[in-house]
Order: C-alpha cells, then sequence, then structure tokens
C-alpha cells in the first residue's frame, strides 16, 4: 500500500498539467498586453483585468488543489448533488437584472460569476454518472430511420434527454445562444458511448440543408418559364434526389430487401422537406433580429464592412496584419487596447491580439497547442477502465474542442459571431474557473486509473 | 393493406388526423357553403361569414378528423373500434377521480399559462402574443352575452363533440400504440401523446396548460381503463369554459 502523501502525487498525468499552465500563462500575458494601459503596469493590479485575471487563476489552482486532495469516489457521489445545486443557480439568475439584453450575471461590486459556465460542469458530472450507471444492453432495434426506433430511443433515455435538457432550456431563456450551441457538443460523447446511431451523419445533412435554405430561400428563379421561389427548388432537388434513389434501389436491391429502404427513403424524404419549411419559419420566428444579421454576414447575404459586420470585419484586419513573424509583444497596432479597433478584444475576440502580435507562426503553435490538449484528453479517456471517468473525459474534450473551434472561426470569419471564449485564454473568471476544474477533475479521475475499476 | 410496423402505424395516424383537420375539413365547409349558397366573392372573407359558420367550420374541421383520424384509419388498418378503444364497468370512484382532477387542473393550468406565457415573451418576433390576441378577440365574439341562443351549439361544438374526437384520437389510439412501441412505459405514452396534442391544437401559447390537461386526461384513462371518464373530464372541462365565457363577460384576457 501506498502512503497518503505518494497517493496525492502519484500517477497524475504530468503532460496535462504542463499543457494547463502553459496555456493559463500564455493567456495571462496576453491579456495584459491586450488591455495594456500605461498608468497601471502593475501586473497584479485587480482594477485591470489581467489582475483579476491572475486572482480567477489563483482561485482555480486553489480549487484543483483541493480537488486533488479529495478522493474521486466523492466526486463520483457527489455529481448529481453538484448539477442540482448549478440548475438551482441557474434558475435563480433568471430572476436578476439584465445587462446587455441576458439575465445571465450575479454581480458583486466589479466581480460577476456566470453560473451557466458552471453549469457546463455540472452537465458533464451528472451525464457521466447517469451513462455510467447504466448496464449495458444490446439495442433492441437497429437505427434506422423510423418511427418506431425513434419511440424506444426516446422512451429508453429520457433521463439523458431531461439531463441536457434542463440547462439548454434554462439558458435558452437567458436568452444566452452561444452556451447553448456548447451544450451540444455532449452529441459527440452519447456518440461515443453508442447512443446516437447515425446522429452525426444525420446533423451534416441538416446542417447542409439548413445553410442551402438560408441561402437560397428567399432569391426566386425560373423554370418553365414559370418564376419559383428558392424554397421550391430545394424541395424539387429533394424530390429528383428521392426518385434517383427509388430508381436505384429497384435496379440494384433484391426484391424482399426493398421495403425498409423505401420506408426510410419516404421518411427521410418527408423529414426533409419539413426540416426546410421549419428552418426558415424558425429563423425567422424564434431569432432576435441581431441573431439574423450574424446568420446573414456569415452566409455573405449582406455586405456591411463598417456596420453591422464590422467586429468580423476587424478581427479579419487584425489576424492578417501581423504577417508570417508578427509584430512582436505589445507592439500590436490595431488590437491593442488604445486604440480599441477590436471590439470584445480581451474575452470573444482575444485570438486577434494572439495573432496580431505572434503572426502566423504564432496562431499555428497556439492552434497546435489546443490540438495537442485535446489529443491528449481523448487518449486519455481511452485508457481508462472505469466508464465514469472515460464519459467525463469525452465531455471535457467535446466542449473544449467546441470553444476553441468557434471562436477562432469567430475570428477568422467561419463561424457565426455567438460571444464563447477560447478555454484558459480569454479574460473571464467562470470560464476560467469551469476550465480549470474541468481538466483538474480530470487528472485527479484519471490518477486513479490504476486503483478504480469501475 | 398488409400487418404495418407499429411505428409506421403512428405516422399514418398523424398524417391522418393532420389531412383531416386541414384537408377534409375544409373540404367539407366549402361544400356546405356551395350546398347553402353562401360563399362569398372575395375568398378572404370566408372567416367573417358570423358566428354560425364559424360554429359550422370548427364542427366539420373535427368531424374531419373523425373521418379520416379514426374512422378511415381503422378500416384501412383493419382494426375494430371495440378492441383498440378500453371500456370497463361504471364505478362511482372513477367519477370522482375525474372530478378530482378537473379541480386540480383548473388552478394548475393558470400557473401553467403564467410560465408558459414568460417563455412565450422571451421571443417577441414570433407573433404569437398577436395570434394569441386574434383569438382570444374571436372567442369572446363567439361567447358573447348577445348571443346567449347559441349557448347550446357551442357547448355541443366546442365540448361535446373535441372531447368525444380528441379522446377518441389521443387517448385512444395515439397513446395505446406509444405505450406498444416503447414496450409498455406508460409514463412516456402519457406525456408524448399529450405533447403531441398540445401541439395540435397549434396555439403556442397554451402549450403548457393544455399538456398538463391532456397529462391528467392520459393518466385517468390509463387508471380506469375506459375512454369515457376522460371525455367526460374533458367536456367538464371545456364546457365549463365556455359557460364562463357566456355568462360571466370580461374574464378573458
Amino acid at each position: 500500500m501506498r502512503g497518503k502523501e505518494d497517493k496525492i502525487l502519484a500517477d497524475i498525468d504530468w503532460a496535462l498539467v504542463g499543457l494547463y499552465l502553459l496555456l493559463v500563462i500564455m493567456g495571462i500575458s496576453n491579456i495584459y498586453s491586450s488591455v495594456y494601459d500605461p498608468m497601471k503596469p502593475d501586473l497584479f493590479d485587480l482594477s485591470t483585468e489581467h489582475g483579476k485575471q491572475i486572482m480567477w487563476v489563483g482561485i482555480a489552482l486553489f480549487l484543483g488543489v483541493i480537488v486533488m486532495i479529495i478522493d474521486g469516489s466523492l466526486i463520483r457521489k457527489l455529481s448529481f448533488w453538484v448539477y442540482g445545486v448549478l440548475m438551482l443557480l441557474l434558475v435563480a439568475v433568471l430572476f436578476t437584472e439584465p445587462i446587455n439584453g441576458a439575465r445571465s450575471w450575479f454581480g458583486w461590486g466589479s466581480f460577476g460569476v456566470q453560473p451557466s459556465e458552471l453549469a457546463k460542469l455540472g452537465a458533464c458530472l451528472a451525464l457521466s454518472a447517469h451513462l455510467s450507471n447504466i448496464p449495458i444492453t444490446k439495442n433492441k432495434l437497429a437505427p434506422s430511420i423510423s418511427i418506431s426506433y425513434l419511440v424506444q430511443l426516446v422512451s429508453s433515455n429520457w433521463k439523458t434527454i431531461a439531463i441536457l435538457g434542463i440547462p439548454c432550456v434554462l439558458v435558452l431563456l437567458q436568452p444566452d445562444a452561444g452556451t447553448f450551441i456548447v451544450f451540444t457538443s455532449f452529441i459527440l460523447v452519447l456518440y461515443r458511448e453508442g447512443y446516437a446511431g447515425n446522429i452525426l451523419l444525420f446533423l451534416l445533412v441538416a446542417v447542409i440543408i439548413a445553410v442551402i435554405t438560408l441561402i437560397v430561400a428567399d432569391s426566386s428563379f425560373i423554370f418553365l418559364k414559370i418564376k419559383m421561389s428558392g424554397k421550391f427548388g430545394i424541395v424539387l432537388a429533394l424530390l429528383i434526389m428521392g426518385l434517383v434513389f427509388y430508381l436505384l434501389i429497384r435496379q440494384f436491391v433484391l426484391k424482399r430487401n426493398r421495403p425498409p429502404l423505401y420506408r426510410a427513403m419516404i421518411g427521410s424524404l418527408i423529414v426533409s422537406i419539413l426540416f426546410v419549411n421549419f428552418v426558415e419559419w424558425g429563423y425567422s420566428t424564434f431569432l432576435d433580429d441581431h441573431q439574423k444579421e450574424r446568420i446573414d454576414l456569415l452566409l455573405g447575404k449582406i455586405e456591411d464592412p463598417d456596420g453591422k459586420g464590422y467586429n468580423i470585419n476587424r478581427a479579419k484586419a487584425a489576424i492578417g496584419s501581423g504577417g508570417f513573424a508578427g509584430k512582436g509583444y505589445q507592439q500590436a497596432t490595431l488590437a491593442n487596447a488604445s486604440q480599441k479597433h477590436v471590439p470584445m478584444q480581451s474575452t470573444d475576440f482575444i485570438f486577434c491580439t494572439w495573432s496580431e502580435e505572434r503572426g502566423f507562426l504564432g496562431s499555428a503553435f497556439l492552434v497546435i497547442l489546443y490540438s495537442i490538449l485535446l489529443i491528449k484528453i481523448v487518449s486519455v479517456a481511452e485508457r481508462q477502465r472505469s466508464r465514469y471517468t472515460r464519459i467525463f473525459a469525452y465531455c471535457v474534450a467535446g466542449i473544449f474542442f467546441y470553444h476553441f473551434m468557434i471562436n477562432v472561426g469567430m475570428g477568422i470569419g467561419l463561424a457565426p459571431v455567438i460571444g464563447i471564449p477560447l478555454p484558459l485564454f480569454s479574460y473571464g473568471g467562470s470560464s476560467v474557473l469551469t476550465f480549470s476544474l474541468l481538466l483538474f477533475i480530470l487528472i485527479k479521475l484519471d490518477s486513479e486509473r490504476k486503483v478504480v475499476l469501475q | 393493406m398488409e400487418e404495418l410496423p407499429p411505428g409506421s402505424r403512428i405516422l399514418l395516424l398523424l398524417v391522418f388526423t393532420l389531412s383531416g383537420l386541414f384537408v377534409v375539413g375544409p373540404l367539407l365547409f366549402i361544400l356546405f357553403l356551395s350546398l347553402t349558397g353562401g360563399i362569398p366573392a372575395n375568398i378572404e372573407d370566408i372567416n367573417d361569414l358570423g358566428p354560425m359558420y364559424s360554429y359550422v367550420s370548427a364542427f366539420l374541421g373535427l368531424l374531419g378528423i373523425f373521418i379520416m383520424g379514426f374512422w378511415l384509419f381503422l378500416k384501412l388498418t383493419k382494426q375494430k373500434a371495440d378492441d383498440v378503444i378500453l371500456r370497463s364497468p361504471f364505478q362511482w370512484k372513477f367519477i370522482g377521480i375525474a372530478l378530482a382532477g378537473i379541480v386540480v387542473m383548473w388552478f394548475a393550468a393558470d400557473l401553467l399559462y403564467l410560465i408558459n406565457r414568460a417563455g412565450i415573451e422571451q421571443i417577441p418576433n414570433s407573433g404569437f402574443l398577436e395570434m394569441e390576441e386574434e383569438l382570444n378577440a374571436k372567442y369572446v365574439e363567439l361567447f358573447s352575452p348577445e348571443n346567449i341562443s347559441y349557448y347550446p351549439i357551442a357547448l355541443f361544438v366546442f365540448a361535446m363533440v373535441p372531447a368525444f374526437i380528441e379522446e377518441l384520437v389521443f387517448r385512444g389510439l395515439l397513446m395505446r400504440y406509444l405505450n406498444e412501441t416503447s414496450n409498455g412505459k406508460i409514463h412516456f405514452a402519457v406525456i408524448v401523446s399529450s405533447l403531441i396534442f398540445a401541439g395540435f391544437h397549434w396555439q403556442p401559447w397554451n402549450i403548457l396548460p393544455m399538456t398538463g390537461l391532456a397529462i391528467v386526461f392520459g393518466y385517468v384513462y390509463h387508471y380506469t381503463k375506459d375512454i369515457r371518464y376522460s371525455m367526460l373530464m374533458h367536456f367538464l372541462y371545456n364546457g365549463i369554459n365556455i359557460t364562463l365565457m357566456f355568462f360571466v363577460p370580461g374574464l378573458v384576457g
């Protein structure tokens, strides 16, 4: 048996800790550069954003040490309690005064906490606890496009849907669409655990159909000398595709195997035609005007470089002006504090400051660093014997992946502007706390991989 | 028609019910108008013909649901109504349960409506609030004390017929098929059939109260194993609302 001191530090994945510290230190230096004020040159000044960030990192490290000391089984036992408390906080935050049109902050003076960030942690813990507890059974029906499969999927997995659905609904009520999109990252976890069938394929097709619909829906074309709306064109294309599949099935499939294929074809045809109509209706019904503008800007339907599209435009200009090797630390001319050329440059558009100062080399280094972190988390997940830890690790990987992909995509104009931070890099207490806790809990659970078998 | 897989039966039922409401019902209404010679010159005036026409149109929509979603559906799938719809011997206890359910839902529906309202106000672009005002104005006009002679007709068209037809389709058929498809998960069947029932009415400001009501109906149907008690509850709830609107004006809104 090992002693207590050995047990705390034994089997810790030091590469993960090193990557975490590297990212946090790089992040603080970058925030210092992006909000640098000659009047307040002190790094630890708590009235500046870098000072607050250092304070939050300190709190996160303190909580991290606590996580390292407590036993992993306690984390497993407390999962649902943490989830419940965070859901209560999400409900309570709906009764606060709105800041920038969203009720998402608990504020004390100049410090604030966003429960929606911490809710990601709660959802990770509860999802791992729930999924690791249900026994592995063989699905009774093979995955297919049919109501029977859908009914069985929903009726046997309604607890999973509830665990993920409650925070999604509460976050949408704030309203905070960005965090809602991050919650969809749990679909990757469900896919790995075998609960989602071909859902990634369906999602890909759905995204393609949605993008095409939004681009062409309000255009028109001439067909057989009749003016038709773009939506009709999509439906026509879907029908032609259905006809092609029908002919292919008739030509190449044995007669006794045809009926299920026909059913699946008709089902997906109906669903996709309904989906085309739903996308257009939902776009005009549920989205705010500024959300519509951001989607239109991304799809290139409207161009307004100095007005509505100024943030993307300036972010791209700042990233591009960095060149190959960058302008040097604190030498940024576009993304710096005195210019205020790029909006939100210490939180959402932090990648611009980094890219302008470090250029292509620095950006590539950061992307590679995050890729190493993600690969590392996935490899940690795959070496677990405990299902709980594996599911938790995949949750962490999914959240980091979404945040990184969307934040960088936002900066270079590949994703719509939804305000979500770059993990461990952007200024923001709640987000640093959440990402640190996610990583520390993962490191703690991973360090018990030789002891815990289930 | 050969034996359908249980999932496809649900799909067929939903498609038939929708087509009954949106195709057969309007067709019957047009037939009625052409027989009585009441088709207006401008087709957009079809909604402003007068209260009697509104009653007939609502009744024929429900009749369309019955013809397509119940009668024709059972014919095509070769089932008998007596085998699908549950009946059991009469018991006074069940009447008490139904009345207690009505009393509970009477208060719960108001609370659910307030929650629903708060959610709807989050999406001002949707136009749901305007839809609600429009429909409320229509109901106030239909059920106004000046039209008191229409009271029996209103009770028949908006309370008795919906109670009969909607219970048959949503509790009798849909809930049973959902229960069979999900391998006997009754809570799932009740909740999902209630959500479909609420979605079917297409009143987004009323989704939560309607779901709550339908859940109570569903559990009563499951407990009593007799469709008549949920029909009675549905009739009483609608009927009390209509009676209040007729005799206590100014209550709506």
